[in-house]
């Protein structure tokens, strides 16, 4: 019995040569095409393991297996693993291990990332698509990527700059309800020496999303930040006095003010 | 096939019961001529006298065998990786247990080494090529047979990924995990017949392509050797101490545009067994020139337990 098997072969772009009086003319063989493009790569395969009929597992509580390792291919520990729309997530152990319970067939997407980054959703794997047909323990094999790597595609494309401070926040109301589409005014001191300390302020501004949720790149890591929501008459503050990492997780609530 | 199935599980199940169901059977013992070891893992026929298939099953670790009897039931045939095959009349009647001696072919490795040449379909000067295959085909058709005797349960995971062709960083990774009561760990999507017709890649209208790699009943098919010459290759660095046997398309007579598979069947003669299949595929792009696919059977694994 054939054990493991891989097919590779090429995703291509055959653009389409039309000559000038419209007519399409016939393509040459394909080892003569010039008219191609390499778009990806593809492996598909698949190995079979012969299990014992005595411990076909049934009855038993399924989890999730896996190991997440970083791009070098060391272990990651301490990384919280989850299940996209899934309520809980798993810490990898010491050795990048992971178990995670679930409970029926399907078609999961399991992410990984560091703990400050999982608060706010984003991943630092590629989303893994794991098609769950027999609800059985399962292996899940997770490649991380550096912070600096998915920070470049948390901001607007060609704006993150690494060894800067990326503020991930989201605007709620009293009741902790999303408020969408807020006003953010950011403020930060730059301290300028001249004589005495002065501080310059470095202003900008923008609409948070749909969803409340809004990021602010490129922040100096040195300088304190201000932050400031507002939705109609209601308004909110958040500051960042010290950045003690570069990637920080705020929530901003906004209030009505308070009369006089 | 299921029917077929539960038959030949009831004969095996009765076997060690040693009750009267047993004059139902053709039943034997298979040893090596030489060493008088059993023979595992061989494949035994049995026809009626005009050689048509009536029956099959494979041998076990101890070099048993048990067919149904069916009234036809005239001649058995017996074939092993290995082993000359071993073709003879039934004894009339009920009958005690066969022993059959099987005579072993002294090596692969000479057979190899003697010739190096293609062989083509059509051609009848140089047999070795295509001894070897045969003998490759005993082996596929061993897997084949012993699976429908007893399926195996399996944990099948499938995988599928893009990489980015500049860094090959991953684009997309999907697994699929299945446990199945397998009759194969891989199927072929196409007959054989379809293949040897349209080939082993259909592009659609709109320019998607499926690529597909043939299974053991596609190579077992007459219709792969039809459309394939077939050389020995003797075993290189990633592949010491085998034989293989190199195959590739026969151009003439076929479409320009057909997609085709090269490559080698490789078989360890000490085992002697299958080991593994690599080829890629002919008549692609520039981009494409080393697509193609390997797989790897683990050793005498005849799915039995």
């Amino acid at each position: 019995m054939i054990d493991r098997w891989t097919i590779h072969s090429v995703i291509l772009a055959v653009d389409e040569e039309i000559s000038p009086n419209g007519v399409k003319k016939r393509a040459p063989p394909r080892p003569s095409l010039s008219n191609v493009r390499l778009l990806a790569y593809q492996d598909v395969g698949g190995e079979v393991t012969f299990l014992d009929p005595g411990k076909t597992g049934l009855g038993e509580t399924a989890v999730f297996t896996g190991i997440v390792v970083d791009t070098l291919g060391r272990r990651a520990p301490g990384i919280r693993v989850w299940i996209r729309d899934g309520k809980d997530t798993v810490v990898t152990a010491w050795d990048g291990t992971f178990r995670m319970p679930f409970s029926a067939s399907g078609r999961y997407v399991v992410l990984a990332s560091d703990s400050t980054l999982a608060m706010q959703g984003i991943a630092r794997t590629v989303p893994k698509a794991v098609n769950i047909v027999d609800p059985k323990n399962t292996d899940v094999w997770l490649t991380l990527y550096p912070r600096s790597a998915v920070l470049a595609l948390t901001c607007p494309p060609k704006v993150y700059k690494p060894g800067t401070g990326v503020a991930v926040a989201q605007v709620v109301d009293g009741q902790g309800a999303i408020v969408p589409r807020a006003r953010v005014d950011v403020e930060a001191r730059q301290a300028v020496v001249v004589g005495d300390t002065l501080y310059q302020p470095r202003r900008s501004s923008g609409i948070a999303g749909d969803d409340g949720r809004f990021v602010i790149c490129n922040a100096a890591l040195d300088q304190p930040m201000f932050i400031r929501a507002t939705t109609g008459t209601k308004t909110g503050v958040a500051a960042i006095m010290e950045w003690k990492d570069d990637v920080q997780v705020l929530t901003i609530v906004v209030k009505a003010p308070q009369p006089p | 096939m299921s029917a077929r199935n539960g038959t030949i599980g009831l004969f095996v199940a009765t076997l060690a019961a040693t009750t009267p169901a047993l004059a139902q059977s053709v039943r034997g013992i298979l040893k090596d001529s030489a060493t008088r070891e059993p023979v595992l893992g061989a494949v035994v026929t049995v026809t009626d006298s005009a050689g048509a298939f009536l029956a099959r099953s494979v041998s076990d670790e101890n070099g048993r065998f048990n067919v149904p009897r069916l009234t036809a039931s005239r001649r058995l045939r017996v074939i092993r990786i290995g082993y000359r095959p071993y073709e003879g009349g039934l004894p009339a009647g009920e009958s005690d247990s066969l022993d059959l001696s099987m005579a072993p072919i002294p090596s692969l490795l000479s057979a190899v080494a003697a010739s190096s040449k293609r062989v083509c379909p059509g051609d009848k000067t140089d047999a070795g090529a295509l001894d070897l295959w045969e003998q490759a085909r005993a082996g596929l058709l061993a897997g084949v047979v012993a699976r429908e005797a007893h399926s195996p349960r399996v944990r099948l995971r499938s995988f599928w990924r893009t990489f980015d062709p500049i860094r090959h960083r991953p684009l997309d990774d999907s697994l699929w995990i299945k446990d199945i009561t397998a009759d194969r760990s891989y199927v072929a999507a196409r007959p054989a017949w379809a293949f040897a017709d349209e080939g082993y890649m259909r592009e659609s209208l709109g320019g998607d392509r499926e690529y597909f790699a043939p299974d053991d009943n596609v190579l077992l098919d007459p219709s792969f050797v039809a459309t394939h010459c077939l050389r020995t290759v003797a075993g290189d660095a990633a592949h010491p101490s085998q034989v293989g046997i190199g195959f590739e398309p026969v151009e003439a007579g076929r479409p320009d545009t057909l997609v085709e598979v090269t490559g080698v069947l490789w078989i360890d003669p000490a085992k002697p067994a299958l080991s593994s299949l690599e080829f890629r595929y002919t008549n692609l792009e520039m981009y494409a020139r080393n697509s193609g696919a390997r797989s790897i059977s683990a050793c005498c694994r005849t799915g039995r337990r």
